[in-house]
This record gives structure tokens, C-alpha cells and sequence, in this order.
């Protein structure tokens, strides 16, 4: 059942809350106009209700269209409910929002916006001396913001697909583009504090002016956009609603590894990370110069990651190709915590809410952490390919400023402290439901024939959560696997967002009565998931089994494998004058894991 | 395409568009019998359609369907003939 099914039901049975959550949560599934406004029908069943209200910051809107606005409406509620913003909505009679604006005793007036935006289209240019024209609209601007005391968002005029004059309308602003463009560039300079523009012609390039304009459904239902593009337009006028609210992201906390540059610096080191040379490589350096673009225009840039604080910090001084430097972050999370704590931190260092964050980082799992645990941060839902990135984040227009001060809204700083009151509410993670909502299942048994040669790679190439850090080859790791007083184990494990293969091995030896171990390890990929509870529990079955009074482990140190170094005390192992860490097996008890654990496979 | 495949796939853009799952329709099906088939909902259908099937509807087209047969045929009509009723 997709999350909007959900919320669907939820808002069906007066559950306006959970609907409200899920509603969020499956935003992202609504792609296309019909989806968005089926979205839209379950967000006006539930949006009046208080539990849903008290969580969202209202904001009366006056939309003033010179075409339909029926669509428009509910897609603009709809984006701005993503934005944490409870729309109240006045909508100007069809085909008279000029009349609107100059009878100072319309309805729009009487409704008090705080914010009017104006709806226009091309068509809505009325041929003349270009000046006559842009006085026309600063007029309506001025006459708007004098009787209404609001700020204005007017889109700027779309330029049509068709060109009567051909080339040449470009260089004549008599007509046709040329004259749209010099009035758009009028008016740009003319849009003063309180005054913004939506930049509607660069909106239509971007999508594309034939799939932007649709002839048949102007002459239909003047829809001045057609509807596959109308939703991109919601959503823009909803970031901009969301900057005039004050409520833009102000921090982007960024992943290391894998985000900011390809490989994984615990595994790879500073040297075998990649960053330009390779197409990939250049990707990665994009992304960094999008983010430094990001910080020069204001922008806060945090690292948020798990990684040894010291190596994390290693590429910024070791690689010369790195765009972003140490001090362009202005909070710095390394460490082994998870990355809600992690933001959490950030927020704290910065003295912001955590509904100023954005999050941005490759792992699907991580993202989904945050998402469960931390609802008021914008998590970025980052391509896997590197080359996809910068725009998937350009996008989302999360950074989006009005260029107007707070005071213009009067109510401004209002919106800003309830914001702060509110990233206060739900500060506990709630870790063990969302490791059962993962899903994760393993398959776990002995080492088998066709597995040695994971088995060996992963032996030689895991150096992060790595007890022992012992190297074999593939006949070494067959002759454990036939030595009859040894007990072998790997495990594969997938969840709902994919399959992770084999991604950890344990190999114990049965010396007298102690089970020692000799090697564990695990991928990386798959830290804080409890595999390594579910592998002891497997390694507690297997002493029991064969009769072993003690399990025995050593975590030698390196400068990489601190990640394991907690795994031993963690489980109850204690440390002896030997160095040794051992485990009497009747005190042991097994762990609770989130992890469905299917057939044992047999060598 | 096969009658009753169209049908399932028309179904289903109908069932999209007023956002009820347990939806049936019939040939005969008509815009009073549906009480959100409004025209802001046509245009809805039509779009859906023109995604799912790939076709191209006229202007002229968009207004003049009486029934969910006549859709269906005219969705048949543009896929190449088959499958119309």
C-alpha cells in the first residue's frame, strides 16, 4: 500500500493527524498533476483539523489569476503543506483580478492577505509604448501593496513558443519576444522591497515551451500552463511563499563519503578517493562548486558523517582537487553516532531549528533515518549517479530567498519563533521501529565454495569495522572453512531498499573449552543495522553447541578500525591482564535484532 | 490492443482521476453518472489518457465525448483500429 493509499484511509476514518504524516511522507510519489491532485483532495479533508493546523504555520494568500485557477489552488496548498505552510486562500473571480486590485472594496481586500500572487501569462500584454506598459503593472503592484499592505509575488511573462517575425523579434522590442523580454527586464528593476518575481520564463525553458503551452486546454479551460507543467509552478511559487514566510533552509549538511567525493576515506584513504581525473571524478567537483556557490550566497555548509573525526578531515588537506575547504563548513559532525544526532548537533552549533537543515547524502538508508526521525529536515533525495546531483538539489529550491527583509510580512518573526518551539517536540528517534520498517532479512550459514572469493575480497578490503584486520588469501580462507574445529560464518542481507549481498564474516576457532575468535568483519555499507548482533547471536548458538565454556576475541587497533572498537565491551566481553577480551558463555545472552534471519545455509 | 485490455486501462485512468479504486465503468457510463466527471475533470481524463496511450487527442475531440464507449473508441481509432468495439 503506497503511503498516499495510506493517508487516503487515514484521513477517511478522521485520523488527520497519521493522514497528515503520511500525506508528507508520500509526497514524494505524487509525480504527475492528476497524482498531486489526488494528494491535494486528502490534504483539504484534513488540513482544518487543529492537530494538523497546530503543526503547520498559516498563511492567508490572495491568488489573483488572469486565467484558471482551479487547478492551481489545491497544487499550490499541496506544496506549500511540504513546506510546513497551512494556506488560506482567497481567489480572485474569474477573468477580474484587475478590477480586484482597483476596487479598494473587493473581496480581496476584505480578506487581509498577507501575501498576493499574481497569476499572468503573455497574453495579459497589451500592445503600446513599452512604458505605458510596465507603468500599467508597477500601478496594480502599488495599488495591491498600498490597500492590502501584503507582499506580491507576480510571475514574469512566458515567452511564447511562436514567433511571427522569426529571428528578428529578438532584436525588435517593438514586438513579439523581444518586446516580452525588455518588458520582464523592466519590471525585474522595477520590483522593489516587498515586490518579487517568479521567474516563469525560466520555469517554461527549463521544462520545455511546447510541453509548457498547450493550445487545446487554453482554448478549453484557459489553462494558461498546461497541466503536466503546473505543478512545477506550484512549486515554485510555494518555495517563494515559504522565503516571504521566513522559513527558508539556511544550513545544507552535507555526507562525506561517496557525496563529496567517490570512495569511502576510512577504506580508500585520502589518496584512492575520486575527484576529478574521471567524468565521475569531475562530478563530485560539481557538486562541491554548486555547494561553495551555495555558501558564497549565504548559505551554511555543515559536514555531517560517519567517519573517524580525524580521517574525515584528511581530504580537505591531502587532495588538492577539493573545491570545498575546511573552513567553508561552518559546523563539522564526524563520528559514530547516528546522523540524526548528528543534525541534531549541527542545529545546536549553529543555533538554528532543525527545520532550517537540509540534508543531503547518497545512502537511501540514512536518508530514511533522518526522514523518520527528524520530520523537520529537508532531506534531499540524491541520485545515485554523481552527474544527477546538482541538479536533483537545485531543484527542490530549498534555499530559496524573497530578497525582501521579514519586516515586509510584519508576521515574520512570529512564524520564526513558533518554528523553534516546534523542532523542539519529537527529538527521540525512535531507532528500533525504523529497523523493523527496513524489512532487512539475512541468509546466514557457513562459508561456502562459491562464496570464497567474496569472502576473500571483503577479509581484504573491510578496514573500518574490523576486529582483528587479518588478510587471507582464497586458500587460506578455504582451509578455514574445511578445518573441522573451526566455525565459519558469513551473511547476506537485504532490506527494502535493495540487496546488499554478503556483507560480513566471522571465523572462530574451538581451542579446549574457548571459542576464539579469529576474524570479523563487516561492510561499511551496513554499520548500525544490528548485523553484528545478529552474528553474535549466531556465534553464541554455535559455542553452546560445541560444548565451549568462554568466547575469546582481540580487537587489535588500527588507525582505521575504530568502529569496532566498542563491539566487544558492547556485547559484554570483558578485558583480561592478557589483552585478551573474553565472554563466559552461561552469562551471555543473545541480542535483540530487527533482522528476519532465514534458512541456515549448509556447506 | 485487445477490448478487454483497453477496457482494464481506461478503467484505470478513471479510477486515477477521481481517485476511487473500486471504480467500474461501462460503455454506457456518462458524465452524470460519475458526479465529479466535471469539465476541469475531462481535461484530467484526456491528459491521462494521452500519457498512458501516447496519442494525441484534437481540440475538437476533447468536448465532444458523450460515454466511456465513445472514449474508448476514440482512444481505439487512434491507436491504429483495433480493438474498437
Amino acid at each position: 500500500m503506497s503511503r498516499l493509499s495510506q493517508a487516503k484511509a487515514l484521513a477517511e476514518r478522521g485520523e488527520a493527524g497519521a493522514a497528515a504524516e503520511a500525506l508528507r511522507a508520500g509526497l514524494a510519489e505524487a509525480r504527475d498533476c492528476v497524482s498531486q491532485l489526488n494528494a491535494a483532495k486528502i490534504l483539504a479533508k484534513i488540513a482544518g483539523h487543529p492537530d494538523v493546523a497546530a503543526s503547520l504555520h498559516p498563511l492567508r494568500l490572495a491568488v489573483l489569476g488572469s486565467s484558471t485557477t482551479t487547478q492551481l489552488i489545491p497544487l499550490l496548498r499541496l506544496h506549500a503543506f511540504r513546506e510546513g505552510l497551512n494556506l488560506e486562500v482567497y481567489e480572485s473571480p474569474f477573468g477580474a483580478f484587475q478590477q480586484e486590485i482597483l476596487d479598494p472594496g473587493s473581496g480581496l481586500y476584505r480578506f487581509q492577505p498577507r501575501i498576493a500572487l499574481l497569476f499572468v501569462n503573455y497574453r495579459d500584454v497589451r500592445p503600446g509604448p513599452l512604458e505605458a506598459e510596465a507603468s500599467r503593472w508597477t500601478g496594480l503592484w502599488d495599488a495591491l501593496r498600498e490597500r492590502a499592505r501584503c507582499a506580491v509575488v507576480m510571475n514574469n511573462f512566458d515567452l511564447p513558443v511562436e514567433r511571427p517575425w522569426g529571428n528578428i523579434e529578438a532584436k525588435r522590442p517593438e514586438a513579439g519576444i523581444g518586446r516580452l523580454r525588455a518588458l520582464n527586464a523592466l519590471l525585474a528593476s522595477r520590483a522593489g522591497s516587498g515586490m518579487v518575481i517568479l521567474d516563469q520564463e525560466h520555469l517554461s525553458a527549463v521544462i520545455g515551451k511546447e510541453r509548457w503551452h498547450d493550445p487545446r486546454f487554453w482554448l478549453h479551460a484557459r489553462q494558461a500552463i498546461a497541466l503536466e507543467a503546473l505543478p512545477r509552478y506550484a512549486a515554485e511559487a510555494a518555495a517563494l511563499l515559504k522565503a516571504l514566510a521566513g522559513r527558508s533552509r539556511k544550513v545544507l549538511a552535507v555526507d562525506l563519503d561517496d557525496t563529496l567525493w567517490g570512495g569511502i576515506v576510512g577504506d580508500d584513504g585520502a589518496a584512492g578517493l575520486e575527484l576529478g581525473q574521471t567524468p565521475a571524478g569531475e562530478a563530485f567537483l560539481e557538486f562541491q562548486r554548486y555547494l561553495k556557490s551555495l555558501r558564497e550566497r549565504g548559505v551554511l555548509l555543515a559536514v555531517c558523517s560517519k567517519n573517524d573525526p580525524e580521517r574525515a578531515r584528511e581530504p580537505f588537506a591531502a587532495r588538492a582537487e577539493m573545491v570545498l575547504r575546511l573552513d567553508d563548513f561552518s559546523a563539522f559532525e564526524a563520528g559514530w553516532h547516528d546522523k540524526a544526532e548528528g543534525l541534531r548537533r549541527i542545529a545546536r552549533a549553529l543555533n538554528v531549528g532543525l527545520d532550517a537543515v537540509a540534508f543531503v547524502d547518497d545512502s537511501p538508508l540514512e536518508r530514511e533515518l533522518v526522514r523518520r526521525c527528524l520530520p523537520e529536515v529537508a532531506v534531499v533525495d540524491l541520485p545515485e549517479d554523481p552527474a544527477d546531483r546538482v541538479r536533483a538539489l537545485d531543484s527542490l529550491r530549498l534555499f530559496e530567498t524573497a530578497g525582501v527583509s521579514a519586516e515586509d510580512l510584519g508576521r515574520a518573526s512570529h512564524f520564526q519563533a513558533e518554528s523553534g518551539r516546534e523542532s523542539l517536540k519529537r527529538e527521540a528517534p525512535d531507532m528500533a521501529s525504523f529497523l523493523r520498517d527496513l524489512e532487512m532479512a539475512a541468509e546466514a550459514g557457513p562459508f561456502t565454495e562459491s562464496d570464497i572469493d567474496r569472502i576473500t575480497q571483503l577479509i581484504n578490503k573491510t578496514n573500518q569495522f574490523n576486529l582483528t584486520t587479518r588478510r587471507y588469501g582464497t586458500a587460506e580462507v578455504r582451509a578455514l572453512m574445511r578445518d573441522p574445529s573451526c566455525w565459519t560464518l558469513s551473511v547476506r542481507l537485504r532490506d527494502r531498499f535493495g540487496d546488499y549481498g554478503l556483507i560480513s564474516v566471522l571465523a572462530a576457532r574451538l581451542r579446549g573449552k574457548a571459542l576464539e575468535v579469529d576474524s570479523w568483519l563487516m561492510s561499511c555499507r551496513v554499520f548500525s543495522r544490528g548485523v553484528e548482533h545478529l552474528a553474535f547471536n549466531l556465534l553464541l548458538e554455535a559455542a553452546r553447541r560445541l560444548g565451549a565454556a568462554v568466547i575469546a576475541a582481540d580487537y587489535i587497533p588500527t588507525p582505521k578500525n575504530a568502529p569496532a572498537r566498542e563491539l566487544l565491551p558492547g556485547l559484554g566481553f570483558r578485558q583480561d591482564s592478557d589483552g585478551r577480551w573474553r565472554l563466559p558463555v552461561a552469562e551471555a545472552r543473545e541480542r535483540e535484532v530487527a533482522i528476519r534471519h532465514g534458512s541456515q545455509r549448509t556447506a | 490492443m485487445d477490448p478487454n485490455e483497453l477496457h482494464n486501462q481506461v478503467r484505470d485512468i478513471y479510477r486515477r482521476v477521481f481517485d476511487r479504486e473500486e471504480l467500474e465503468i461501462s460503455d454506457e457510463t456518462a458524465a452524470k453518472d460519475i458526479p465529479d466527471w466535471d469539465s476541469l475533470a475531462q481535461i484530467n481524463l484526456i491528459v491521462a489518457a494521452e500519457e498512458a496511450f501516447r496519442v494525441r487527442f484534437q481540440t475538437a475531440e476533447i468536448r465532444a465525448l458523450k460515454n466511456v464507449g465513445e472514449f474508448k473508441a476514440l482512444i481505439a481509432a487512434k491507436l491504429g483500429g483495433a480493438g474498437r468495439p
